[in-house]
């Protein structure tokens, strides 16, 4: 039987040429321009050094820390927290989100105060014990424990979200012949490792592109090399030459992430929110108390110390300096959000159901793009498109749209596709058998049934776009700076109120859209 | 009921959305009727906003500005517009510093352009052949914590052991600070100014990730002093934090503070380059340097006759670094690798 093209299968089609010729080829454009050259062996020679070789040694060793730290602290923490009857379980769940969404340049410098001879807690503390901790900051104590701490609400999330799925039937079914910690260690754990997987990849990625912190803290990472190729040498080719180790690092990673999540997903999981089955606790007032202290520790002291600096801020000073800002944040997050769900959910839905070849494609290079540093994606934005026949997409919002296109689409593409895992085929081939077109099948029955995933996917999107400084800082129209970049503009000799308020509305305007989206699916599923 | 709730809250985000975003066209209708410049901008944006919209308040010309951040040492703006040099968007670049200006005078981004208004501006601080011009400058400044006894007076501080381990610098690989160690070697030679930073290391300075971070380290008192722009410098004394501003080596046949003047210029193939020359006019007028000076930057007008804050010193009574400029800026790729061992980079 001769199988055409269904149109279920052209639309993944097209929108993954649309994606490649739009997203990736200004990358491959720069790539190839900067490898044809006729100095690679002198670059090779120059940079191929040990002193390259240590800088990516540190970058390794940094996103390997973080992401043990912030795995095990998120998966712990999301197990407590999804999986107990502790009474403020959605305060804490949403406490350790904030750091997640601000830059994390902004919490080094809030950690620095904290710490600093003048700093709130040097009223409290004898110098000489705050000494050994600044010390330890200065370097990889504090890039690592920052990091870890603004990452840590990736994995907590994520393996809140998939422990929700996991049918309470299985776990009692468990019980019956073990304790707790036999059923969360055979049971629950190995169905909810494909998300820890994921976001410890999704982790590890953003610890490699991530300069400010440990510039901050002075610990050389093989990112601020690359920086500074930019900032110091203005060399484009020499900055992209030296992105490339990331990019195969990105295809070793994706290889692991594929091999690791496929092998652990013998059930058949799903995103909707019935109550997980609770585990008992003995003493939960004291782990609330114990909660409280690592919450003030990690977020409560800097998150303090913000709220105390926009206290002698006026609104009107606010609206003033971010009303425009905050218009455009949010006028990029959600189209590239919602464009983003849409290209994502598609891949995504053809990766799973291994529906097209192209899809596949899009979403491998997908990782390379997401583990680029962002920089390197907007200057092959602006090469390849900087040219008459494009001015009407160069300098306009549509660019920047693309270029988050071009970095985040593995956010929401990856969801979907392990959202997909949950739903069986069987579904919709039962579907299918009974006459039901492709497009009821996708209306009536994926759609509904992934919802949720499509939900957490736009979250994903919309959450990293607002927080996206160096895609935006390079190619937002004049005028059209976001919530991120503005803080980052006001940070040089801005008022310490102003810049604090500006954090906290850039806390407040991520935080929205969440608790909207956590209130829509409430008890669905009871 | 519920469900219905829900579904209105969605709907009202999808047309606030949708606002946003003809509210970006109604931006692009307006372009045609009135007449706009593009302009990049390195200076703090605090301090060049006002500044702008000034200019668009008397002239009635829009500006659309970019703006350079800290966090990206103006990797933004800078490899903006060496990107867009086939096809430039920009008519207007304001840098904080004239090394950058050189820069993009030798990568052929540029254009010459000698505005009437800098007639008045000392020589040395203008490129002979037009490609820029300086404005209101800042001043490389020590910023020392008031607790510190004995005061240093030198930049020669960092190498005095009674200051071991007091110092701190940004980052030489960025900024004013490259252009200054830049200057160093053109004014001393690469000899005694390589003996002066490995001296500097070894007398246990600190490196900060940028002036501002310095100043703060300094303002927290962990660190002892710095050299700092003058604009760092003077929002902190505002600030009321524990420090002195102190302009280093004055005394007779010492070596002068280095100066850092803002520089404008004009973008080649610029689309508007009329309006771009009304601009760099009014950048350069006395006006803007007055407004400059009793701005929290407080910058040094470099016209005679404008009238200064108390706290600021006029341009004449300073003993500055002689450097030429372009020889700094060519110094300053050079010793790039240097810099980078030097800083552990």
């Amino acid at each position: 039987m001769r199988r055409g093209l269904s149109p279920l299968k052209a639309i993944i089609l097209l929108l993954s040429l649309l994606w490649l010729a739009a997203a990736f080829l200004p990358l491959l454009w720069l790539t190839a321009s900067s490898l044809f050259g006729d100095d690679v062996a002198a670059f090779l020679k120059s940079d191929a050094t040990p002193r390259t070789m240590q800088l990516l040694a540190h970058s390794l060793w940094l996103a390997l820390a973080v992401t043990v730290t912030s795995a095990a602290g998120g998966v712990g923490l999301a197990l407590l927290l999804q999986k107990s009857r502790l009474l403020f379980r959605r305060f804490w769940l949403w406490l350790f989100v904030v750091p997640l969404l601000v830059p994390p340049y902004l919490w080094a410098l809030g950690w620095a105060d904290l710490l600093s001879p003048e700093g709130p807690l040097a009223r409290w503390l004898p110098s000489s014990s705050l000494e050994p901790l600044r010390a330890w900051f200065s370097g990889f104590g504090g890039s690592w424990f920052v990091l870890s701490v603004v990452f840590l609400p990736i994995p907590m999330v994520v393996t809140a979200l998939f422990l929700r799925s996991v049918p309470a039937a299985l776990e009692e079914a468990g019980l019956l012949a073990t304790g707790w910690r036999g059923v969360l260690g055979g049971i629950t754990l190995p169905l909810v490792w494909p998300g820890i997987l994921l976001s410890a990849v999704v982790v590890f990625l953003l610890v490699l592109g991530e300069p400010t912190v440990p510039q901050f803290f002075r610990y050389n990472v093989f990112i601020t090399e690359i920086l500074t190729r930019f900032a110091a040498f203005y060399d484009i080719r020499s900055a992209t030459l030296l992105s490339l180790p990331l990019v195969l690092l990105a295809a070793l990673l994706l290889f692991l992430e594929y091999r690791g999540g496929r092998s652990h997903t013998p059930l058949a999981l799903t995103f909707e929110g019935r109550e997980t089955l609770p585990v008992p606790l003995r003493h939960p007032l004291l782990l609330e108390v114990a909660l409280g202290g690592f919450a003030l520790l990690t977020v409560g002291l800097p998150l303090a110390g913000l709220l105390a600096q926009a206290a002698s801020m006026r609104v009107g000073e606010l609206y003033a300096h971010a009303a425009d800002a905050l218009g455009n944040s949010l006028f990029y997050a959600f189209w590239g959000a919602t464009l983003l769900t849409l290209f994502g959910f598609f891949i995504g839905y053809g990766v799973q159901r291994r529906l097209c070849g192209a899809g596949r494609v899009t979403e491998a290079l997908s990782l390379f793009l997401f583990a680029l540093p962002g920089s390197v994606v907007a200057i092959s934005m602006i090469l390849f498109y900087n040219r008459p026949s494009f001015a009407w997409l160069y300098g306009t919002a549509a660019l920047v749209i693309v270029a988050y296109l071009a970095k985040y689409l593995l956010l929401p593409s990856r969801i979907t596709a392990l959202q997909m895992a949950a739903i069986p085929p069987s579904m919709e081939e039962a579907a299918r058998l009974a006459g039901a077109s492709w497009r009821l099948r996708l209306v009536a029955i994926v759609v509904p049934l992934a919802k949720r995933g499509i939900a957490v996917g736009w979250l994903s999107a919309f959450l990293f776009i607002l927080r996206d400084t160096d895609v935006t800082m390079l190619l937002y129209p004049p005028g059209g700076d976001t919530l991120s970049v503005r803080l980052l503009t006001l940070m040089a000799n801005g008022a310490p109120s102003l810049i604090a308020g500006v954090a906290l509305l850039q806390i407040a305007v991520t935080a929205l859209p969440a608790a909207f989206l956590s209130l829509l699916f409430r008890g669905e599923g009871r | 009921m519920k469900k219905t709730f829900y579904a209105v809250i969605g709907a009202i985000l999808v047309i606030v959305a949708l606002l946003l975003m003809s509210r970006k066209g109604e931006k692009g209708r307006e372009e045609g009727v009135r007449p706009s410049v593009t302009v990049y901008v390195s200076e703090d944006r605090v301090f060049s906003e006002p500044v702008l919209k000034a200019f668009e308040e008397e002239t009635g010309i829009r500006v659309d500005a970019v703006y350079d951040t800290e966090e990206a040492k103006s990797t933004g703006v800078m490899n903006r517009l060496i990107a867009e040099k086939e096809h430039p968007k920009a008519d207007v670049y304001w840098a904080n510093e004239p090394i950058r200006a050189e820069i993009l005078k030798q990568k052929g981004v540029t254009a010459p352009y000698v505005s009437p208004n800098a007639k008045g501006i000392p020589p040395r601080f203008r490129d002979p052949q037009g490609y820029w011009t300086g404005f209101s400058a800042r001043a490389r400044v020590l910023l020392v914590h008031r607790g510190l006894a004995p005061e240093p007076a030198s930049i020669l501080a960092y190498t005095d052991p009674r200051f071991k381990g007091k110092g701190v610098i940004a980052n030489p690989l960025f900024g004013t600070t490259t252009s200054h160690i830049a200057a160093l070697f053109t004014v001393w030679g690469d000899e005694r100014a390589i003996a002066f930073m490995k001296a500097m290391k070894r007398n246990g300075t600190a490196i900060s990730t940028g002036n501002g971070e310095s100043a703060d380290l300094v303002a927290m008192g962990a660190a002892g002093f710095s050299l700092v722009d003058s604009d760092d410098a003077v929002s902190r004394l505002r600030q009321k934090k524990p420090v002195k501003m102190l302009f280093p080596d004055q005394k007779e046949g010492e070596l002068g503070c280095f100066i850092v003047p803002n520089t404008v210029m004009l973008i080649k193939g610029a689309p508007h380059p009329h309006l771009a020359k009304k601009l760099i006019d009014y950048l350069l007028s006395k006006k803007t340097e007055e407004r400059l000076a009793f701005a929290d930057c407080a910058q040094i007008p470099l016209h005679e006759g404008v009238k200064i804050p108390k706290e600021l010193t006029p341009i004449d009574r300073l003993r500055t670094m002689k450097v030429d400029y372009a020889r700094v800026a060519k110094k300053m790729l050079e010793i790039q690798p240097f810099l980078r061992e030097w800083a552990g980079l």
